[in-house]
């Protein structure tokens, strides 16, 4: 199993990969007036960035929840 | 249109529906059998956040700003992705302190102080108003529309008499649901889990009504996504529709972000929902993605809903109504009225938790405390004040609701609903720092947070609600174009002649610089009063602590009778029953009425009662039955910070145990070694032992013969004296290798090195190996390339290594004279590899390493003992290795062992032999 301090590094990450992928200067490459199988490309990008980050998000929920009761309260103090 | 006795009858019986769900999950609560530990209905209620701005504002926002309306759920997402730091956190401290409010959260942090609750308290009800008025503004807006025979004539039509008011009733409706499940009864835990229920119903009825509409746009009126925005283009509308404007929209995408990232922490409902109604501490875990997910489902439509009513609809139509007016310009008007009950719960939901919030910060934070410092009520004497505590908070919500509508009435049919909410998110965002700050950092304080809220807020204020006021018509417009008293550089959204960031940006820019700037630099330059610094400990180390830790401030100097009664007062007889019974059973004590209290039961009531009137008021209170004993704060300091100390011992002294537990594995490694090289020893003693008893007993054997047999023949005593000569050289060999093999492996001997020529050493080695080769009837073969480069070695140990070598092939071959050893030398990547081959049978893989071991000989072909000592391949072996090559055995193509050996070139094996041989 991954270790707990594993675990939260990786959802530092997952936020800071949301954090620059959802704001300038990354969302402006999608901001055209263009379409995209249809769709405005800033929807779609946004959307599809959206879904990857709940995704990620659930993933590792369900991994944090369960490395919850391996966690002693000391080690765990630090975040 | 749809006739009003319909909508009313639906409105009614929807809210009549919302007020037996909520019952019914109150009758489940005390039952036993709640609703609400279950991790969905906690997302659904968290999706109170979608309120009808999400509803209709979101449509309207798409419509005429494009994207950025999709920053209000992104942000959440973000924040939510981040819930095991920060969320998870909040949850654990809430539910340890028992904390009942946002103001009652950041007054607890810094040192339970009643200034900043009433702050905090005003500023939330402040900025809730707008938002409240604006949920009433939209029923009674959809209301009329859905109604009305004209959708754009019903937007301009002067407000109806507060009687025939749809959002009057409803706000009435909201204040009696409020009342009846909001204040049911004072719960020490202050939870409402009938509220709970009916939120996430709603929150279930608002999704599917959106999704209703949405689907029916997209796949009724269009043939799919794509077919939509094809016909909108055809149709005119601009694919810069669908872009952030610009220059301003890569500026407001950041703010907005931002303030929605803050408001779905700081919005004192959504605290209320997220934190402070929280059944379990796990369900976070499912909320952080579904609820995300829940956003991002009901942001789906909102684009289709908003091209669709640019294309179908007039454009004097309001585009907040879209989700309205599409559908019942398509004739569907069951869709529009179920659009209108999604609307509706949207709305209601939000008015329902957003009132109960702020009716108990109003109650806890503001008229208890301020009850209890009037001394001539002497409230603290009184007998059950849990009928005085209901009665605040019920006059309390039915205030809110009031002076919301209140507010609604007066704004009447200004401002569109995406920027009231905007405004109310702005107000929200200036708890931020205070709370965040104090979340992660011991040094903030009091001072600091009451001074970049009463800052941020007045920046606030002035930026933001200012330039709104004057839009709405309440101030003159020149405020916002020239500035406060025509001066220009106090414009309220180019402060300082700031005008390079949009209104909002700029709004969020200077009431944050002024909000952190002092919080920080107040917190850095000022003192943290003892109490704050152990709010503080107790609120960053939440997770370092266990849950019932909390430092006990109080002397021992109440009876346990006193604070049965302070109990009984706020929380009524039964509870206080309960909870001193639990007490009893948890401790295994009893507790009559006579006797002291200590600590840990004061410390219990004060949480208690902190649960229904607020960790400041309940500090008062408390304080007025132990007459203000309590231990000094240093001393509580003190006993923090001897149990960090505690702690951070046993951290390392769990280090010291995981190096001791290394130590300990390195010493039984070595140990082991140690028996091992221990056993190889006995071993080589008890060889080496056997190996000079063997010579020793037969020159002893043979010299005895002679010894006793006088008369012996002159040829037998002549042919046992040759033996006895031969056995002492074997002897002396012997000794003289065991002795070399010593030195050699103890490093020491004279080691000449040098440039030694392999060609001339290698025939040297032939020539003193040629009278063995001429015994055995065998032949040697040197194939030796012309000019072989000199190896880096001692000549006379290397000779020794080659004769052995050479003396070890010949003993193995065949002695028909069909024997043949191969000697030849090759480069070998920076090295020279010299190779001796026989045509014997060949050496076992298995023992091909062994040989290199001390007196392992392999048998001779016939079977006979080979006759050497079985020390010279690992002289061999450590003379190689000591010139810095190796040496080993292999299969020779002629069938018997080839012997390989490694030479470097030069000392550092570094230059690789000229590559002519290859």
């Amino acid at each position: 199993m991954t270790s707990a301090q594993a675990l939260r590094e990786r959802s530092v990450f997952l936020i800071v990969v949301g954090v620059v992928l959802l704001m300038p200067p990354l969302i402006l490459i999608a901001d055209q007036a263009a379409f995209i199988f249809g769709i405005p490309t800033l929807y779609a990008y946004v959307f599809a960035c959206w879904a990857a980050l709940i995704a990620g998000g659930a993933l590792l929920a369900s991994q944090l929840s369960r490395s919850e009761g391996t966690l002693d309260a000391p080690a765990d103090g630090r975040d | 249109m749809v006739p009003s006795w319909v909508i009313l009858v639906v409105s009614l019986t929807y809210v009549g529906t919302l007020f037996g769900i909520a019952w019914w999950g109150d009758r489940r609560a005390e039952q036993g059998r709640s609703l609400v530990r279950n991790p969905l209905v906690y997302t659904l209620s968290i999706a109170v956040y979608c309120t009808s701005w999400t509803f209709y504002g979101a449509v309207g926002s798409a419509a005429s700003n494009g994207p950025e309306f999709l920053t209000i759920y992104v942000g959440p997402t973000l924040m939510f992705l981040a819930w095991w730091f920060i969320l998870r956190k909040i949850v654990r401290i809430t539910r340890a302190h028992r904390i009942t409010s946002i103001a009652d959260f950041i007054a607890s942090r810094y040192g339970k102080s009643t200034q900043l609750s009433v702050l905090v308290t005003l500023v939330a009800t402040a900025g809730t108003m707008p938002y409240i008025a604006l949920q009433l503004k939209a029923v009674a807006q959809s209301f009329t529309i859905l109604a009305g025979p004209d959708a754009a004539a019903a937007l301009n039509a002067p407000l109806p008499q507060v009687i025939a008011d749809t959002a009057f009733w409803v706000a009435l409706a909201m204040a009696l649901f409020g009342i009846l499940f909001g204040t049911r009864h004072i719960d020490a835990s202050e939870h409402h889990e009938g509220v709970v229920t009916a939120v996430a119903f709603e929150s279930v009825v608002k999704l599917l009504a959106f999704l209703a509409v949405g689907v029916f746009v997209t796949f009724g009126m269009y043939d799919g996504f794509g077919d939509l925005f094809e016909r909108a283009r055809t149709a005119g509308i601009p694919a810069e529709t669908f872009t952030l404007g610009m220059p301003d929209g890569p500026g407001r995408w950041v703010s907005m972000t931002l303030l929605s990232m803050c408001a779905i922490l700081c919005l004192p409902r959504q605290f209320q929902i997220t934190f402070v109604e929280t059944v379990d501490e796990r369900h976070l875990s499912t909320a952080a993605w579904l609820f995300p997910l829940y956003l991002l489902v009901i942001s789906l439509f909102v684009v289709p809903i908003a091209v669709s009513g640019l294309m179908v609809l007039p454009s004097g139509v309001d585009a907040d109504s879209f989700v309205l007016t599409v559908p019942l310009s398509q004739g569907q008007e069951g869709l529009a009225l179920m659009a209108f009950v999604g609307g509706l719960s949207a709305a209601t939901g939000m008015v329902i938790v957003a009132t109960i919030a702020l009716s108990t910060m109003v109650s806890n934070d503001l008229v208890m405390p301020a009850l209890l410092r009037i001394r001539w009520l002497r409230l603290t004497e009184r007998g059950d004040l849990t009928g005085l505590l209901l009665f605040i908070r019920r006059a309390a919500i039915v205030a809110v609701l009031f002076l919301g509508y209140v507010y609604y009435r007066a704004t009447g049919q200004s401002g569109a609903l995406a920027a009231i909410g905007l405004t109310s998110f702005a107000a929200a965002a200036q708890f931020a720092p205070a709370m965040l700050g104090g979340l992660f950092w011991k040094g903030a304080t009091r001072s600091g947070a009451v001074t970049g809220l009463a800052l941020g807020f007045a920046a606030w204020g002035y930026t933001m609600l200012l330039p709104s006021m004057a839009r709405s018509g309440y101030l003159s417009i020149d405020v916002v174009l020239h500035g406060l008293g025509g001066i220009g550089w106090l414009r309220p959204e180019a402060l300082l002649g700031m005008d390079t960031l949009d209104p909002l940006s700029h709004a969020l820019f200077w009431s944050w610089l002024l909000n952190i700037g002092a919080f920080v630099g107040v917190s850095l330059f000022g003192r943290q009063s003892p109490m704050e610094r152990v709010q503080a400990t107790v609120f960053v180390d939440v997770f370092k602590r266990s849950e019932t830790a909390a430092p006990q401030v109080w002397r021992r100097s109440a009876t346990v009778k006193d604070l049965y009664a302070l109990i009984q007062q706020f929380l009524g007889r039964a509870t206080a029953h309960r909870a001193f019974r639990a007490y009893e059973k948890e401790h295994g004590v009893s507790l009559p009425p006579g006797r002291e209290a200590d600590a840990e039961l004061l410390a219990m009531t004060e949480r208690l009662l902190a649960g229904s009137i607020g960790g400041a008021s309940a500090r008062v209170m408390v304080a007025s039955v132990a007459k203000g004993e309590m231990v000094s704060l240093d001393e509580v300091l003190k006993i923090l910070e001897e149990t960090s100390q505690v702690i951070e011992y046993s951290q390392r002294l769990e280090q010291k145990s995981t190096e001791l537990e290394q130590t300990t594995a390195e010493l039984r490694e070595a140990n082991r070694r140690l028996k091992e090289l221990d056993r190889l020893k006995d071993e080589f003693l008890s060889t080496i032992s056997h190996e000079l008893r063997t010579p020793l007993t037969s020159i002893r054997s043979f010299s005895e013969i002679l010894v006793d047999t006088p008369n012996l023949e002159a040829e037998q005593a002549s042919r046992f004296l040759g033996i006895i000569v031969r056995e002492s050289e074997r002897l002396t060999r012997l000794i003289d290798q065991l002795l070399d093999l010593a030195r050699l492996q103890a490093g020491h001997g004279d080691w000449i090195m040098e440039p030694v020529d392999l060609d001339k050493t290698l025939e040297d080695a032939a020539a003193i190996t040629a009278g063995l080769f001429a015994d055995k009837q065998a032949r040697l073969i040197l194939r030796l390339p012309p000019h072989p480069h000199p190896v880096f070695a001692d000549r006379d140990r290397l000779m020794q290594v080659f004769v052995n070598l050479l003396s070890n092939a010949v003993k193995y071959v065949p002695e028909d004279g069909t024997g043949r050893v191969m000697v030849s030398a090759l480069p070998y990547g920076p090295t020279w590899m010299v190779t001796i081959s026989d045509n014997g049978l060949g050496i076992a893989r298995e023992d091909r390493e062994r040989v290199f071991d001390r007196f392992v000989q392999v048998p001779r072909p016939d079977g006979a003992p080979p006759g050497g000592t079985g020390l010279g391949l690992p002289i061999s072996r450590q003379i190689v290795e000591h010139f810095g090559g190796r040496i080993w055995v292999e299969d020779a193509p002629t069938g018997g062992a080839m012997v390989c050996v490694t030479l470097p070139v030069t000392r550092h094996a570094a230059t690789p032999p000229r590559s002519e041989a290859l």
